[in-house]
């Protein structure tokens, strides 16, 4: 894996206030190279939503700093994160297509017909040619996810942050899309991170698996996959790394 | 998962994609026909519980012998009804005129109180104590006054319907700007949305429906308020006509004012229903 790191997290602590407070994050270290896709594991609860959030400059840290692109400023870094969340929140009285141009009409960087146009002209490579004036409502969830990114990735900011995008979705559709993402992510985006509870997802697509500890989380591994110079990924290692990443979740396989 | 398979995959969303679509209903005038087909099956069966009654009514009236100052038959009041068409038809469009003018100045002074209430928790808990002490001021008790203060024409009508309906305005459009979904909003801070665009882009929109449930109840008292209004003092109108009738032992014609005045508020009702349709079509 070469390259800088666009994005550093060194020792982040996180403890939520209030009369009862919750230990999110301890002490978290990680890092994603320019090119890469790095994963994060962890269980429901093990405060990977509240990593993000920290990361993408809403949250702010108890202690640690994080970088994207050098930059610790939470403003300056949240304008660095292209955000994809669990649902995909597209907004229901808007088509497709000015679903898609969302991001760029709000950034004010061209006008809403210039990113209409941007939006339409990648609508091919997410699958939603002649699909630009429906409705939300009308599409299906593996299609609704694919506006979103596309919404996402329209913005063209360095670092890519994927909140278990797949989460909601049919198994069938959701392995579709992982094969997808892998060969789409790069469009508009340098690097990125990837939060899911899904093992094989997380090996299948990724350069580097974290494994998070519940909470408070904590790194409790951190797994290099090996890939071929194509990107491609050898069943083998695939199954190795799987049960590395299974091992430090502590679930161990009974056959194996 | 070998590179083979993962390639077929990746071609694959494409074409399932377009067979979903195309499966699903386009929105169009095709809705709207639908929409209206069933408007008109769902008016059917109150139309004739209304028949059955009318027809009790007509009967109770033969056979009692009542005198029609007292009680006059259904067929009676729609005979006067035909006989005063000229009249009537005067009448009503100066009580529809009161009654959408002081609508449409409820909605800008509910969505203008809405807005500010939302923006500001300093102007919620100055203005809210004030909207709900509002709706407690006796309007019969002041319509008086606002005859004495802006004389018999269009103003005080407006005002009296403006009171009766700017309360459900407000409140429904100021809980819908506080339902929009949190983590929408986190999404509009992520793109660095200001708090102008949030608004207009997301709030106002999601709001919207909000509103015309709002504006849905505000409409079922304007006919009432502007016939009120004219009740208190004025030259023409549904209110000061049937005020009028009574006066004169003509109620034949009180009632049918009553039932004009019934009509017209089920038609406003279903102007905004169909406005609706048209601004809130995705749902």
């Amino acid at each position: 894996m070469a390259g800088q790191p666009l994005l550093e997290v060194r020792d982040l602590s996180l403890t939520f206030g209030g009369r009862r407070p919750v230990e999110a994050l301890r002490s978290v270290s990680l890092a994603v190279e320019t090119g890469a896709f790095v994963s994060i594991v962890g269980p429901s609860g093990s405060g990977k939503t509240t990593l993000f959030n920290v990361i993408a400059g809403i949250l702010a840290p108890t202690s640690g700093t994080v970088l994207v692109d050098g930059r610790s400023d939470p403003d300056e870094r949240r304008q660095r994160c292209a955000y994809m969340f669990q649902k995909d929140l597209l907004f229901p009285w808007r088509s497709v297509l000015d679903n898609a141009a969302l991001g760029l009409e709000v950034s004010g960087a061209c006008s809403k017909r210039e990113a209409r146009e941007r939006a339409r002209a990648l609508l091919p490579r997410f699958g939603l040619e002649g699909f630009e004036t429906y409705r939300p409502s009308e599409l299906s969830g593996g299609m609704r996810q694919r506006v979103a990114l596309l919404r996402t990735l329209l913005l063209g900011r360095p670092l890519l942050l994927l909140d278990e995008p797949f989460a909601s979705l049919d198994a069938l559709t959701r392995r579709e899309l992982q094969q997808w993402l892998r060969s789409t992510w790069r469009t508009g985006s340098e690097a990125a991170l990837l939060v899911t509870h899904d093992v094989r997802e997380a090996v299948q697509l990724s350069d580097r698996v974290y494994v998070l500890s519940p909470r408070p989380g904590r790194i409790e591994a951190e797994i290099e996959i090996r890939r071929d110079a194509g990107g491609s990924l050898d069943a083998l290692e695939a199954a190795r790394r799987e049960q590395e990443v299974l091992s430090a979740l502590h679930i161990e396989e009974a056959a194996s | 998962m070998n590179p083979e398979t993962g390639a077929r995959s990746t071609a694959r969303p494409a074409t399932d994609a377009a067979g979903e679509g195309a499966a699903s209903a386009r929105p169009s005038l095709g809705r709207l026909r639908q929409w209206s087909a069933a408007a008109a099956a769902g008016a059917l069966p109150p139309a004739l519980l209304l028949a059955t009654l009318f027809a009790a009514w007509e009967l109770y009236v033969e056979l009692s012998g009542i005198s029609p100052v007292t009680l006059p038959a259904p067929s009676r009041v729609a005979e006067v009804a035909y006989e005063n068409r000229g009249a009537l038809w005067d009448h009503s469009l100066v009580t529809v005129k009161e009654a959408i003018i002081g609508l449409a100045v409820s909605v800008a002074i509910g969505v203008a109180f809405a807005l500010l209430i939302d923006a500001f928790a300093p102007a919620r808990r100055a203005l809210y104590p004030l909207l709900v002490g509002s709706q407690t001021v006796p309007i019969v008790v002041i319509a008086p006054l606002l005859i004495l203060w802006f004389g018999f024409e269009l103003t005080p009508k407006i005002v009296v319907v403006t009171l009766y309906t700017f309360f459900p305005i407000t409140v429904a459009f100021a809980s819908g700007l506080a339902a929009t979904d949190a983590e929408a909003l986190v999404l509009m801070r992520t793109l660095g949305a200001s708090r102008i665009q949030t608004l207009r882009l997301l709030r106002v929109p999601q709001a919207l429906p909000y509103l015309f449930a709002g504006l849905r109840i505000a409409v079922t008292y304007a006919i009432v308020g502007a016939v009120f209004a004219e009740w208190s003092g004025a030259t023409r109108g549904l209110g000061i006509y049937v005020l009028l009738m009574k006066n004169s032992f003509r109620t034949d014609l009180v009632f049918t004012g009553i039932f004009l005045i019934a009509l017209l508020s089920l038609l406003l009702f279903l102007l905004v229903g169909l406005v609706e349709r048209l601004m809130v079509r995705w749902r």
